[in-house]
């Protein structure tokens, strides 16, 4: 009897133990699972406004009416790219793809930013294409005080841009930082005042790109805290009242798609280079939006 | 489908209002019947700062079951009702019980319903309250003009778990306790979502209780950057049968 407590009891040590640290420092931060070292949703959101109103919000121009979309996420980089290098090489080659979009926990833990960076940036690109990579913030892209390297990177976790076809469409992308299982309270009003000023233009579509997924119809992943239950349901019904095409997300490594009050939420699934299958999402956005997954591993070099 | 869960949820409802009128009393260890009022201010980054007013009954029928019943109102236009079937069976030490629970909550503001039925296996002595089980929830869209494809969501399971400690025998004239849940009277929780509750009571004579509570909930729990999502402080009296 006193060795099974005692078992059970290492058992619970290791698992904390490992979900605080980082495999490449061997660092802990056993304090961030109660109480995180990082500035706070409140200080982040400041900061990301102080650079949109810097830099304003970009327009991307689509080749074509139909365009696609590369979508991945939590790639959780430690020592390898390989995933993302096959990413890249099939979203450079797409000639109607302008954007990427990653939905946070681009890194894993410390130490990665730079080689994630490297393989962003020297991977060749396609002169004749548009070249463009958004990104959300993930809970893991900033803990180990890890935001200030992110920022140094992409300058705003809560932001817009808009998508511009041949024909004048026009397509909304939201980009929120729910890293911290919570948009706070400057957040949420600047989305809501967001949303309510869409409503009044005319966009094709409205997109919700960000971190954390809304339900858990499963425990595929553990431990992976989404939104506190009143969080879920006010995001729900904004999506909903200010007509939200798709909220795409990542966070929960399986690939769940769900439907709830006429907004359809897809967890895209984990790109990851340990651990396989390894998916991204090709989302073409016509009239209507279709997409499908692609198993990126299968194209992967060992 | 959503009908049907709403006239469950009306059924629930209904069985609330039926049981509060008959006597009750509180928590862990009590023996006498009770009703109980409390009313808080509270404050999460949803919501901003709001109020709740809270009835509920406790009833404890004989010495092998318990019900109890629970309904709150929020400022936020939110409304919960609980009910909780609790037998019992004491121990040489302490007492074992099975908690059945079903708790509605109708978010009127966002045209949401959720619904939650749960089973726990608890243990309680004198200074110590834990209870491990397992809940399902269904969460419903209101708005009926929508496609009929979108209209619910199931997460079918949950583990639910409440430790709960005391500064003194639970039959005591006064008490402090602590406790870190994902289950209240009001609300359950996802897992990875965890509460904690500090709260204390004190009987002025046999029949009027003076009840406070603190209650702290956190967001990003286990990401390693967790922070605070809400809390609330409670105030309020029982009157004991």
């Amino acid at each position: 009897m006193r060795f099974f407590k005692y078992s059970i009891i290492l058992l619970i040590t290791a698992f904390v133990l490992n979900a605080c640290v980082d495999p490449d420092t061997t660092n802990l931060d056993i304090a961030g699972m109660f109480s995180g070292s990082s500035p706070r949703i409140k200080q982040r959101f400041a900061q990301s406004q102080e650079y949109n109103n810097q830099h304003g919000f970009a327009t991307i121009q689509a080749p074509v009416d139909n365009y696609n979309v590369y979508v991945h996420t939590d790639t959780h980089v430690r020592k390898t790219t390989r995933n993302i290098e096959t990413f890249l090489k099939h979203f450079r080659n797409d000639t109607i793809a302008p954007l990427a979009v990653h939905l946070g926990d681009v890194i894993d833990a410390q130490t990665n930013w730079e080689r994630m960076m490297h393989a962003y940036q020297d991977y060749p690109k396609n002169p004749n294409k548009y070249d463009t990579m958004m990104v959300a913030v993930g809970n893991h892209d900033i803990y180990f005080d890890q935001w200030e390297i992110y920022r140094s990177y992409f300058g705003t976790a809560s932001y817009y841009f808009i998508v511009q076809t041949p024909s004048n469409y026009r397509d909304i992308y939201f980009v929120i930082d729910s890293s911290e299982g919570t948009l706070g309270v400057d957040q949420m009003r600047w989305f809501k005042d967001l949303l309510n000023w869409s409503d009044k233009q005319d966009f094709r579509h409205k997109i919700v790109c960000t971190h954390t997924h809304l339900f858990k119809r499963d425990n595929s992943q553990t431990p992976s805290t989404n939104y506190s239950l009143e969080e879920t349901y006010e995001l729900l019904d904004l999506f909903s009242k200010h007509h939200i095409d798709m909220y795409w997300c990542g966070h929960d490594h399986s690939r769940e798609i769900s439907i709830f009050k006429n907004v359809e939420c897809i967890t895209v699934g984990a790109m990851l280079d340990y651990k396989s299958p390894a998916f991204y999402m090709i989302a073409n956005m016509g009239d209507e939006i279709d997409y499908r997954f692609i198993q990126v591993d299968k194209y992967s070099n060992p | 489908m959503n009908k049907s869960l709403l006239r469950i949820s009306f059924l629930l409802f209904s069985l609330t209002l039926l049981v509060l009128p008959t006597r009750a009393q509180v928590q862990h260890g009590d023996t006498a019947y009770a009703v109980k009022f409390r009313s808080a201010y509270a404050f999460n980054k949803t919501y901003s700062h709001y109020a709740t007013f809270d009835v509920g009954a406790f009833m404890p029928v004989n010495e092998h079951l318990e019900l109890q019943a629970d309904i709150r109102l929020a400022t936020t236009n939110n409304y919960a009702f609980g009910l909780q079937v609790r037998p019992k069976i004491t121990l040489p030490v302490g007492a074992l019980y099975f908690e059945t629970r079903a708790i509605s909550t109708v978010f009127a503001r966002n045209q949401i319903f959720d619904l939650t039925a749960a089973l726990m296996l608890g243990y309680r002595m004198q200074y110590i309250d834990v209870a491990i089980g397992w809940g399902s929830k269904v969460i419903g869209d209101m708005n009926f003009q929508h496609n009929t494809n979108s209209e619910y969501i199931a997460e079918p399971f949950n583990l639910l778990y409440k430790v709960q400690c005391f500064v003194r025998p639970q039959t005591s004239n006064w008490n402090l306790s602590l406790a870190i849940m994902d289950v209240t009277d009001w609300q359950i929780e996802r897992f990875w979502q965890p509460s904690a509750m500090l709260s204390g009571w004190y009987n002025v004579d046999q029949h009027w209780r003076i009840y406070a509570s603190l209650y702290y909930k956190t967001a990003g729990m286990f990401h390693l950057n967790a922070n605070m999502y809400g809390i609330d402080a409670r105030v309020g009296f029982d009157y004991r049968f």
